[in-house]
């Protein structure tokens, strides 16, 4: 897989359906691992917890949107 | 007298189901403090199908770019995983460990999990061993296990 990186031939695209792209969830979880001071072994959990902090900021933007309309 | 698989596995390991997502087996894994899922068939069975890491869950999870939710385990699992049974010695263990350069092994007694033993453990008894009785066998024994294992790790 040389040359694609960890995020593939996709790169940072949104996911079909998901409206949230890995990029964005990867920036996130990142910080995350900066605000524990750069603690490793917390991966998946940042992941995962990132995954839903991108969600629900997501599906609140909609909603004021939504709202604005 | 040898130490045994059994005396320092962790016994009733958390598991999952092969349909359980990834979503699902991460917080497992987080409120059990683990970093490995045995994923059994059935419950009550427990017959194991596979095993499954945190990386691998990571690694899924970013190839497969959709919400961990949607994601099952049985995506993402090591099928067929290497066993080993509670009553065989460490080295028999460190061997299967070095042969298949994984840290974590299934223990499995008559076909059902009974526990899940790691690199951890074995280093866990070794300092215990070092601490209570000094030099002896089973101290000597624990070393060569581990510097096989890293030996193992260090060659791939």
């Amino acid at each position: 897989m040389a040359g694609r990186g960890i995020f593939g031939s996709n790169g940072g695209r949104r996911a079909k359906g998901s409206a949230v792209s890995r990029e964005e969830i990867a920036q996130v979880a990142y910080e995350l691992f900066l605000g524990r001071g750069c603690e490793h072994g917390h991966d998946l959990e940042d992941w995962l917890k990132a995954e839903q902090m991108v969600r629900s900021q997501r599906r609140a933007g909609l909603a004021e949107a939504r709202t604005v309309i | 007298m040898a130490l045994l698989v059994k005396d320092l596995m962790t016994a009733n390991p958390a598991v999952c189901r092969p349909d359980a997502t990834c979503a699902t087996a991460g917080d497992t894994m987080r409120e059990r403090r683990c970093g490995f899922l045995p994923v059994v068939d059935d419950l009550g069975s427990r017959r194991v199908v596979g095993v499954a890491t945190d990386r691998d869950l990571l690694l899924a999870l970013v190839q497969a770019n959709r919400p961990a939710t949607e994601v099952r385990i049985d995506a993402c699992m090591t099928r067929e995983p290497k066993t080993i049974g509670p009553d065989a010695d460490l080295k028999e263990a460190a061997a299967v460990m070095e042969q298949a350069a994984v840290h974590r092994l299934p223990v499995v007694d008559k076909g059902r999990l009974v526990g899940v033993l790691s690199l951890k453990d074995i280093a866990r008894a070794a300092g215990t061993a070092w601490r209570s009785s000094g030099p002896n066998v089973a101290e000597r024994q624990m070393a060569e296990i581990l510097e096989a294992i890293a030996a193992a790790r260090a060659a791939q």
